[in-house]
Formats: C-alpha cells, sequence, structure tokens
C-alpha cells in the first residue's frame, strides 16, 4: 500500500475473500475524514458491493486496483479489474443497498477493464 | 440429517435443501446466490419493520437497516447450529432495529459500536484462550461475540481510548466491576434486567420522557449525580426532586408493564395467524 497526500491505492486479488482489505481501506480512510460511524458503515457496504461486481467470474491470477481519494467532505473510490469488456450488471438487490448507502456509483468497461466510481459524501455537521 | 433440515418452513424456494445453500455460500462468497438468498428471505425483515414501525421513526430508515440485517444474517448464517434461517435473520434484523431506536433515544452522540463490542471482545478473548489453550482467530472471536470480521478487526484498532459519552461507556469506581453506563439505569430501574435487549426496552421507554425529565434520568443515573448536585443544576429543590424522580420511575414502571402485555397480545396474534417461525427446538 502507497500512501500520498490525498490518496492511498490498494492492489489486491480479485476474489470475493480479499475484499475485506477493500472495506477495511475505506473504513480507515473515512475515519481520517472525519466520516461518522453510520456514514463508514455506508461505504463499506458500498464499496463490497461495486467491487463485487467488476471482480464477478474474475480468474484467480486478476487483481483489482483501488483508488482512495479524499476530496472535500468527500471520498472517492475507484476501481479497476482487467476482465472481458462487458459492462457489468448489476443485481436488483446489489442496486437497492447502493442506493441507500453511495451518494455517487457507476460501472464502466472499456478496453478489457472492468471499473467503477463510488463517491460518499459526509455529512455536515456544523449547523 | 442436520437439525436445521428439519423440516422448517425456512424457504419452500430451495429445491436443493436451503441448509445446503447457506453452507455453499459461506464456501464460496459467490454473491449471485447470496443475493438470491436475500431476496427469497427479506419478507422477515419486513415483518420485524411492521413490528416496529409504529414509533415515530421514518419506515425507510428501519427498511434499509432490515435490509442490511438480513444480508449480514445471509453472511453469518451457520445450518449446523441448529435453528432455521427465518429464526436466525429475524433476531438479526430484531437486534439491529432495536439498536437502531437505541442509538436514536438520546441527544448524545451514539453509543460507539467499535468501543463496545471491544470489550465484548476481551472478554471473549479470555474466554476462548482458556477453552482453546491458545488465542482465538478473528473467525473464533467474530463467530463468539456474533459479528462480522470486519467488525472484530475494526474493534480490536478502536481500543479504549473514545471518550465520548454514551449510554455503553463503563463507569464504576475503583472498587467495582466497571458496567455499562445504561446497564445501572437498568439495575435501578428494574433489578434483573441487564442484557442488551431490556437496555434497549428501557431506552425506548426514556424516550417518550419530557426533555427536562430525561436529562434528569441521564444525570441521576448515567452520570451518577447525587439528588442534591441535580437539584443544585436545575434550580430546584432537593425534596421537588425526590418527587419528580419517583414519578418518573414509577410512570417508567407502568409502562414497561404495559408494553410487555402489549407484546404478549402480538405474540399471541402472532400464533393465531400461524406465524411462519415457529421455534424447531
Amino acid at each position: 500500500m502507497d500512501v500520498g497526500m490525498d490518496e492511498v491505492r490498494v492492489v489486491i486479488p480479485a476474489q470475493a475473500r480479499f475484499l475485506r482489505i477493500a472495506r477495511l481501506t475505506a473504513a480507515g480512510v473515512a475515519g481520517d475524514l472525519g466520516f461518522d460511524l453510520r456514514e463508514i458503515e455506508d461505504l463499506r457496504v458500498a464499496v463490497d458491493e461495486m467491487c463485487a461486481v467488476v471482480i464477478e467470474g474474475a480468474p484467480d491470477d486478476v487483481e483489482l486496483s483501488l483508488v482512495y481519494r479524499a476530496g472535500d467532505g468527500e471520498l472517492e473510490i475507484e476501481g479497476r479489474c482487467p476482465q472481458d469488456g462487458v459492462a457489468p450488471e448489476i443485481h436488483p438487490i446489489a442496486r437497492e443497498l447502493l442506493a441507500m448507502t453511495a451518494d455517487e456509483h457507476e460501472t464502466g468497461a472499456s478496453d478489457g477493464v472492468r471499473s467503477f466510481r463510488l463517491v460518499k459524501r459526509r455529512t455536515d455537521r456544523s449547523a | 440429517m442436520s437439525p436445521a433440515e428439519g423440516g422448517l418452513s425456512d424457504d419452500g424456494a430451495g429445491a436443493a435443501g436451503p441448509a445446503e445453500r447457506f453452507v455453499e455460500y459461506r464456501r464460496t462468497g459467490d454473491r449471485a446466490l447470496r443475493n438470491r438468498l436475500v431476496e427469497e428471505h427479506r419478507h422477515v425483515g419486513d415483518y420485524m419493520v411492521r413490528r416496529y414501525a409504529r414509533r415515530g421513526v421514518p419506515e425507510d430508515d428501519l427498511r434499509q437497516i432490515s435490509l442490511l440485517a438480513v444480508i449480514a444474517a445471509v453472511e453469518r448464517f451457520d445450518p449446523s447450529l441448529g435453528v432455521s434461517f427465518s429464526t436466525f435473520a429475524g433476531r438479526t434484523v430484531e437486534g439491529e432495529l432495536k439498536r437502531y431506536l437505541r442509538d436514536r433515544t438520546w441527544m448524545v452522540r451514539p453509543p460507539r459500536r467499535a468501543q463496545e463490542l471491544h470489550l465484548e471482545l476481551r472478554r471473549a478473548d479470555e474466554e476462548l484462550t482458556q477453552r482453546l489453550g491458545r488465542s482465538p482467530t478473528i473467525a473464533e472471536l467474530a463467530s463468539a461475540v456474533d459479528d462480522s470480521e470486519d467488525h472484530v478487526l475494526e474493534a480490536l484498532e478502536a481500543g479504549v481510548a473514545h471518550q465520548a459519552t454514551s449510554l455503553d461507556q463503563p463507569v464504576g469506581g475503583a472498587d467495582e466491576e466497571p458496567r455499562p453506563l445504561a446497564e445501572r439505569v437498568l439495575v435501578s430501574v428494574e433489578p434483573g434486567f441487564a442484557d442488551v435487549e431490556a437496555r434497549t426496552i428501557v431506552a425506548d421507554l426514556l424516550e417518550d420522557l419530557d426533555e427536562r425529565d430525561r436529562e434528569v434520568v441521564r444525570m441521576r443515573f448515567f452520570e451518577n449525580l447525587t439528588q442534591p448536585e441535580i437539584a443544585a443544576r436545575l434550580g430546584v429543590s432537593q425534596s421537588y426532586l425526590s418527587r419528580i424522580i419517583r414519578r418518573i420511575l414509577v410512570d417508567l414502571r407502568d409502562r414497561l408493564s404495559e408494553q410487555e402485555r402489549e407484546q404478549e397480545r402480538e405474540e399471541d396474534r402472532r400464533v393465531e395467524l400461524g406465524g411462519e417461525d415457529s421455534n424447531p427446538q
């Protein structure tokens, strides 16, 4: 793991059992940004669902690359997994989960890489 | 035949046997299978949502919590334990809903989940170390405290450094075993009610108090302030405060009894309706 100023990069095997690392990293970075417990729980669910979509069907030797980018009161996470170029389909249950846990989310596929982008914003607690 | 296969109305849709599908999910982590299991069982969560929906909380919030809890139940369900998935999921959803309702009860920060879990983990670690003759694994700890491995890892990280005031922050004098603050209220209100469920019930009751009464309960039973200290803070006489406290406790007892009666009536209705989830044991 390489830790920069506002960006954390993690590369893990594209297998379900390693998604914990993706979730825990998200929780750690979000905690640093002042997200509250509920928001972190949401984020963890959203990251898990998005990762699961892009790694589905991936062979054992494929990796999932994740970038956690800290913005102003928000955390953007991008994931890329080399897979055939079919746009990943999101199951209705996963869609429902994402709708309630993420502020923005999208998936894509091009040049033999499946990808996702996810944004979670922190609640403004200054009011 | 494993007990979990023993003729439960668990999920009629599962031609391959419900237990095997959960075992397969635990083994493979196959997301498509998880989604199917969740779809087939989310009605268990919906039932619990209806049960808790009348408490002035947005139903959408409860539905979200319920869905997440059904997913958590699918993740953690172990058919070899001999309870049906519906029973297990029902308890999981109910626990999460109660926790949510409890957290909303007070104007202070919600209880620190990780900190709360950290204390449970310390106890579980000691027990398991003794029993196993070695330090437990994360999976063993997670199973012992009935939580996810993610939460266990986080809670280990959390330590006990947090100072946020919460119902679950342990308190106690030098010569006392530390106990959660909320438990003290229970001991004061109703001796013998010392588990999380009872704490939640009390938290629900307290929610209906007006702001001043709730503040009085918080100071007296959660902060352990003396009556003279509280009287001074509120600017009332000690004897007046004493009457307030007595009235609050009587009121809480009455409403607790009423709530229990209501719950019994609800259980009766559920049995009459032939609830989908009769206990297999």
